[in-house]
Formats: structure tokens, sequence, C-alpha cells
């Protein structure tokens, strides 16, 4: 990726913007920057498009005020700086696909949008190829009527979610709970982040393209938990999970056998309300013994 | 108002550790001529029963009858805080929410105070009828409470039988049988020590240990016990306590499979 300045004349009509090398190079007229409907939210949001090779960028804007730039000579007022990101197109398509659920429709007429018409550009950007990983295809080559299939829809984004959780691990991106900061040097080699939580992490990025719905179906498939990071864990769950304890290793000052005996025994101590004598009259034997109160008569107002 | 001191505050404290293991939460009834407490174990097979006389206290109050909701667990740490030689006062308004636990030590340097919250129990009285007993059965309250422990490691329950010969405690278990039999003292003068029937039917009934030998901690309270049976009624354990009441325990008998049949 190469940091390139969007310089059209007009000042008006200018931003600073990180975009690919092949993007910033190409010819301005051949990008364009269309809006599409958001897969997650519903809502229309803007993406550039890069007609020559057919790929769709996702329009990040980082704005804080007071901010401005220098542009050449001159000060470009509005400071904001738009990052663009690479999507797979199939995410924008996946709502349309999802409305026509039990048809098979060309791709033609299955993006048709009256709010946001540039969605049939997308048309552009996926292959027959890519279509298939998530439809079922019907007819020949020159009219081909897609329907959405959720098992190969699932697999996926299974495949997605793993591939890019091996990719996070490999560039040592912490996707453990809680936050750190990126300089921070563990003192023990090994990190404590299982796949588990990349896997989770990875899914939190990834269903920011999805429905709702579909979000459900991976999860329930993947067997994620989703977690509530917004909620402070309570101080008893932070005991029972594992990955919620130090990332450091003090284990050899506090073995994890003492620690889970610890835990083991506050939780005991919820469950036995009875006393040591109680559970013992407990352990009676009484099948042969009638109530003693079936001896003596009641008296509500004795003495 | 409600208010007794207890010189021999150490009963107090026996008391407690009479009961605070059978019964889980009481109400303590006080009236103008004591102190006395009802209740049963949470399974409902034993009863305590206990009477503290008004003129055991040094003073004792009681304006208008009063019942103290007693969570005992709660009561019985409070009395733990209470040394030997303690005088304990309990003290408390007509309507109380809290009952006040004053411990005083003999040369009046220390006082605690203790201030517990009161409950709500919903309790009913069970009538206990005079019933004339087939056998009463008198020894050393040590001597009960040793042959309870020493039965309870052969099996579950005991078997009383009381004949003019004396009484014999037996208990059959996985391991084998045990008898234990006690022959009616001779010896007169020595009150303390003795084993005394008094025999009107020959009885024989079975008991659960576990629960005799809860009884038992009673133990320090009084150098005898009574023990009242009677053929298919309750056992009474009794233990007198000498110039303020008493502690009495009741426990079903095991009905057998042949008085079924």
């Amino acid at each position: 990726m190469a940091s390139a300045a969007n310089q059209n004349k007009c000042p008006q009509n200018q931003w600073v913007a990180i975009l690919p090398a092949a993007i910033a190079n190409t010819n301005g007229s051949k990008n364009r920057i269309i809006t599409l409907r958001h897969p997650r939210f519903d809502i229309g949001c803007q993406f550039l498009l890069c007609q020559e090779s057919h790929s769709l960028f996702e329009i990040m804007e980082f704005k804080e005020e007071p901010r401005s730039w220098f542009v050449n000579n001159t000060v470009q007022q509005n400071g904001a700086l738009l990052i663009s990101t690479p999507v797979d197109p199939i995410f924008m398509i996946l709502p349309y696909l999802a409305k026509v659920k039990d048809k098979f429709i060309p791709m033609d007429q299955i993006l048709m949008d009256d709010k946001f018409p540039s969605c049939s550009r997308l048309y552009d950007c996926v292959s027959a190829n890519d279509l298939a990983k998530v439809c079922e295809c019907k007819g020949s080559e020159d009219l081909f009527a897609y329907r959405l299939s959720t098992d190969k829809l699932i697999g996926w984004i299974q495949r997605k979610i793993e591939r890019v959780a091996d990719d996070l691990r490999h560039l040592g991106v912490y996707a453990g709970t809680g936050s750190q900061s990126e300089t921070f040097t563990r003192s023990s080699k090994d990190s404590s982040t299982s796949k588990d939580d990349y896997i989770k992490y990875t899914f939190g990025l990834i269903s920011d393209y999805l429905s709702k719905d579909i979000c459900a179906l991976v999860e329930k498939k993947m067997n994620i938990t989703s977690q509530k990071i917004e909620m402070p864990p309570s101080k008893k769950l932070k005991q029972e999970t594992k990955s919620q304890g130090p990332t450091d290793d003090y284990t050899k000052f506090n073995p994890p056998s003492t620690l889970a005996a610890q835990v083991q025994s506050s939780h005991d101590d919820k469950a036995r309300k009875l006393t040591s004598s109680e559970r013992k009259l407990k352990k009676v034997d009484k099948t042969n013994i009638k109530s003693i109160s079936s001896y003596f008569f009641r008296d509500k107002k004795a003495s | 108002m409600f208010e007794a001191r207890l010189v021999q505050g150490s009963l107090m404290k026996k008391f407690m550790e009479a009961i605070k293991d059978l019964v889980k939460e009481a109400n303590w009834d006080c009236t103008g001529t004591g102190i006395s407490l009802q209740a049963m174990d949470t399974s409902h097979v034993s009863l305590v029963s206990l009477l503290l006389r008004s003129d055991g206290f040094d003073p004792y109050r009681c304006d208008r009858n009063i019942s103290l909701g007693i969570n005992m667990e709660s009561m019985a740490k409070i009395m733990k805080c209470a040394s030997n030689d303690d005088v304990i006062t309990i003290r408390s308004e007509d309507h109380p929410d809290n009952v006040t636990f004053v411990f005083e030590s003999p040369n009046q340097e220390k006082v605690c105070d203790y201030e517990m919250k009161l409950m709500d129990i919903d309790s009913e009285h069970l009538g206990i009828p005079d019933t004339e007993y087939d056998a009463i059965i008198s020894m050393p309250a040590s001597e009960f409470q040793r042959i309870c422990r020493d039965l309870s490691n052969i099996g579950d329950s005991v078997k009383i039988t009381c004949n003019k010969d004396g009484v014999q405690f037996s208990a059959q278990g996985d391991t084998g049988i045990g008898k234990i039999a006690l022959k009616q003292n001779a010896v007169i003068d020595k009150e303390d020590g003795q084993v005394s029937i008094e025999l009107n039917d020959p009885v024989s009934l079975t008991f659960a240990l576990r629960y005799l030998t809860f009884f038992t901690k009673a133990t320090p309270l009084a150098s005898t016990v009574t023990l009242s049976v009677s053929a298919k009624n309750p056992v009474a354990v009794e233990y007198r306590v000498d110039d303020i009441g008493y502690i009495r325990y009741y426990l079903a008998p095991k009905i057998e499979e042949e008085e079924e049949n």
C-alpha cells in the first residue's frame, strides 16, 4: 500500500487517503466511490470500487478536530484521513441473496436496490466461482441463476474465520480478553491466548459484515459463545475462566491446583448451607421412624 | 421489657451447645415463670424441650410474654464469645426486633454487648401428654454418653431392652453385634453414680443412635440422665439442671418390621 493524496484540482472535492498502490497509480476516473447497503447495519456506506481490478474497498474516515492537511503549497481545511481496506464483495451481496432465499434468480436481478442503485456494480466484482462458494448455481455459461445455500455459506465463513485467525496469530495481534499495549512485551514466552480466543476475536471482526441471523447461525455452528465485553465480568467469573487470569505466569508461587481448590471451596460454601452436624443427621435412615409430632397432640397456644 | 441475668453464664453456653446442632431456629418463649423453648429437628423425628425457670435467674423480669425467634447457629456463635465465668444477661424490649446479650466478667472489668437480630419463626407447639412410662431409667450422664458413643461404632440404631434384670443397649451392624447391659446399683447412698430402673412393664424399642448421640451433647449440664421409655412411644431423655430447669429430648422409635406385619 502507498500513501497518496487524491489530488483533484477542485479543493472542495479533495481528500487525503491511504490507498493501495494499484489504485493510487491508476487513472482516477477508473475508481469510483459508490454507496452500498451495509450488510450488518442496513444503512448506506461508501465504498471505493476499482473498475480496473474489480475490487472493492471499504473506506474508513478518521476525523479529529482541529486538524488540517498541507497539500503541496495549500492548506486543506478538511483534516480527515480516509483509509481504504479491501473487502470481499460477497459480504455485500449476502443481504440480497438472503432476501430471495428460496428461489434461483440470476445475479443481475438479485442485485437490485431502489435505495442503493450502485449495488448492481457488485456483479462485476464477483466471479461465478466466488458465488459458487456460498450459492447453489443453476444454468449455463450465458445465464447463471443463484440461490443462497446456508451450509455453503457457513462453511465459507468458517474457513474465512480460521484463516484470519491464523493470520492474526502469525502477526502477533493480541486477541485475548482485555486490552494490551501493542508494544507490550510479555515476560513469559508462550502466549496465554488460545486458538479459541483468536477464533472469537476473528468472529467479532467478521461479524461486522454479517447480518444478525447469519451471525447466530455461525455462532451455533462454531460453538462460539459471544462475550459481552462491555459488561465488566464479576470477580467470581474471573477466577473461573482461565483466560481471564493474569497473563504472567505466577504458578510457581500459587500452583493451579491450590487455586482451583480455593475456587472449589468457595463454591462448596455456597452449596453447603448445612452444618456438619446437620449433614450427619440427614444421613440417618429414617424410613421406619414416624414424625415426632404424630405422637404428641398439637396445640397452637400451649404455655 | 424483658431481662434475665444468669450468674452462672456457662450454663447458657452449655444449653446452646446442647441444642444448636439439632435445632436450626426456634422461638424462645419468655413468660413470667421463665424461658422455655420447644423445637423439632429439621427432619421432625426428634423434639427438644427446654425450660429455664425464672428463679434460676437473678434478677428476672418479664413485663409481658414475648417470643424471641432466634437462629441457633448465630446465637451459638455469640455465646461462644462469652467466657465460662461471665455473667450473662439476656435483654429485649416488649416488641423486639433485636435481642441483646451482655457478658460481664466477674470482676466487672469487661463488658461485652452483643445485639442480635430476631426472626419471625412460625412454629407450632406440641402438647406432650404426661404418660405413664413403662420404664424409667436413671444413669450417670457420662455413662449414657459412653454407651451411645461405643455402640455407634457398631451400628446405626440401638435397641433398648428393659426388664427386671436391668437394661440392655444393643446395636447390630456389618461388623457384628454389641451389647451393653446395666444392672441396678445396690448402693443407695451414692446417688449420682447410680443406675436405677423404675419398671412397670418390660419394654424393648429401637432408636436411631445418631440422634441419641446428639442428645448426649447435654451431658455437661447434668450428672444424671433419665430415659423414659414406653412401648411404641417416643423416648424421653431428660437432663435436669440443678436450680434452673431441664432439657428434654424426645425421639420417635423405629417401627420394627415384625410389628408392622
